[in-house]
């Protein structure tokens, strides 16, 4: 009676223990990646990102930090690869232009929320700090 | 112990601290293009001075990594940041020297500067548009050479280089499909070709590489007797690489900002060469231990001061420019140390 006790016991324990594994390992492939997420320039250029990249990450975090279009920006790991730095000089100014592909996730109060795939694009006009857009890719809701 | 014993001491202990504080120990890390004449100046400033510099050419990207992290006194870098990059780190940057970038290649019967190159080729060939020696656009820019069908090989830097940024900004100046596709950078997910790291590793492999091509720093092609090339610069002329048409462009900067950020490529004149990589130094301008601030700028002061000639003897173009170098000087005035106080008087 008693080791039929522990048996079923022990059953019901290694079902939970499969059912956390796979709850949490479910969420963990779920789950965006977050590469960069809200870090800075200093800790971006330590961690080895394109330095020449990093003032359009860090300045894209700060923006959605007090953002009320969107509610969180997700970096990927083919962010750092597809950047486009371009730079040209026009009437005596000095114009940079960097373009990163990122998802975004729109705040609504709907209950189904989606990431959609985005293009984050600073411009830097005579080295000041960049102003930025982000331009939703309208096909592309996750 | 008695008291001529204990004065004995003493003097022992003060003559200890005094080589300690006056000796200091800098080391400086960053790009691989201005590492054979740093070696250079380092030695000779050896001679004159007691002061102990050290730098590691490690490529620009881990040379601003380092400063970044306080790791280094300063860094040098061919990518050049600008104020809104400086300001979030307390850096100032100066321009050191500056020095011409140039293909080099192994292709078997071809001399150096023999072939002619335009941007737009080099270009496709980065891209993966041109695949063979002999094709028709090579041949087209080059009637009187004899091109073999050899496959090119490319090979570009694969660790975060200051030399890959100048020479990608200049494929980016004459190039639509470069401009549009991959831009300026440091690393890329370049299209083809090979990784290698540093002017070093680039110059080595392109020695070893049939049909290879690269790009490095002029010190590295001459000292390895790496096959140069002709290239069309912004006036449509073909020129061959040398400390006069470098000159020809550099001496077109204006340096007009105040972080002297600047792009010399692709700048007109019919005798300028037309990719040009500026070195950078970098230096915090806060919480500085003192004296190695003090010894840092010294070293540099000397090298605006002394080191032009040396730099010309190994093809670099150092910045003698009275009203640069004043400027120059003027912004180390922001360099402090750990107690606010400004250490270069």
């Amino acid at each position: 009676m008693i080791k039929a006790f522990q048996y079923t016991h022990q059953k019901y324990f290694f079902i939970k223990l499969f059912c956390c594994i796979f709850f949490i390992s479910s969420q963990a492939i779920a789950s965006p990646v977050n590469i960069h997420r809200s870090k800075d320039f200093k800790s971006l250029i330590i961690q080895s990102e394109r330095p020449e990249i990093v003032i359009c990450i860090s300045a894209t975090n700060q923006f959605i930090k007090n953002n009320k279009e969107y509610e969180q920006i997700q970096w990927l790991d083919t962010t750092s690869s597809t950047a486009i730095l371009n730079e040209k000089e026009e009437n005596n100014h000095l114009i940079r232009v960097i373009s990163l592909n990122a998802d975004v996730l729109p705040k609504n109060t709907s209950f189904f929320r989606y990431w959609v795939h985005a293009k984050v694009v600073c411009e830097q006009v005579d080295e000041a700090y960049p102003s930025l857009k982000i331009i939703e890719s309208t096909s592309n809701k996750k | 112990m008695n008291k001529s014993k204990f004065k004995f001491f003493i003097c022992i202990f003060a003559f200890i601290l005094s080589i300690e504080s006056f000796a200091a120990e800098i080391n400086g890390a960053g790009g691989t293009l201005a590492l054979p004449i740093i070696k250079i100046w380092i030695s000779k400033y050896q001679t004159i001075t007691s002061d102990k510099i050290s730098y590691q050419g490690i490529g620009s990207a881990n040379g601003i990594k380092n400063i970044t992290a306080q790791a280094v006194d300063f860094a040098i870098t061919d990518i050049g940041l600008t104020e809104a990059e400086l300001l979030q780190d307390d850096l100032i940057q100066f321009p050191l020297l500056a020095g011409g970038i140039t293909p080099v290649i192994n292709l078997p019967g071809i001399r150096a500067n023999e072939l002619n190159l335009s941007g737009k080729i080099l270009a496709n060939i980065y891209l993966g548009k041109i695949t063979y020696w002999d094709d028709a656009s090579i041949a087209q820019i080059n009637p009187s050479v004899k091109l073999e069908h050899i496959r090119i090989k490319p090979l570009y830097r694969k660790d975060g280089s200051g030399t890959s940024f100048t020479f990608t900004n200049y494929l980016s100046k004459v190039s639509d499909d470069w401009h549009n596709t991959l831009g300026i950078g440091s690393t890329l997910s370049w299209p083809s070709g090979e990784g290698k790291n540093g002017n070093d590793g680039i110059s080595k492999s392109v020695l070893e590489t049939e049909g290879a091509i690269g790009y490095v720093e002029y010190f590295y092609a001459t000292n390895n007797k790496l096959t140069t090339v002709r290239l069309e610069n912004a006036d449509g002329k073909f020129i061959e690489p040398n400390y006069n048409n470098f000159m020809h462009a550099v001496q077109q900067a204006k340096w007009k900002r105040e972080s002297f950020y600047d792009s010399l490529n692709q700048l007109p004149g019919p005798d300028s060469w037309p990719i040009i990589g500026i070195s950078y130094v970098l230096i915090h301008t806060k919480n500085n231990v003192s004296n190695d601030a003090k010894q840092t700028l010294a070293f540099f002061d000397w090298i605006f001061s002394s080191g032009s000639s040396l730099a010309k003897d190994n093809n670099y173009i150092s910045f003698t420019d009275p009203n640069l170098v004043k400027k120059i000087k003027s912004s180390w005035k922001l360099v402090q140390d750990t107690k606010g106080q400004g250490v270069y008087k």
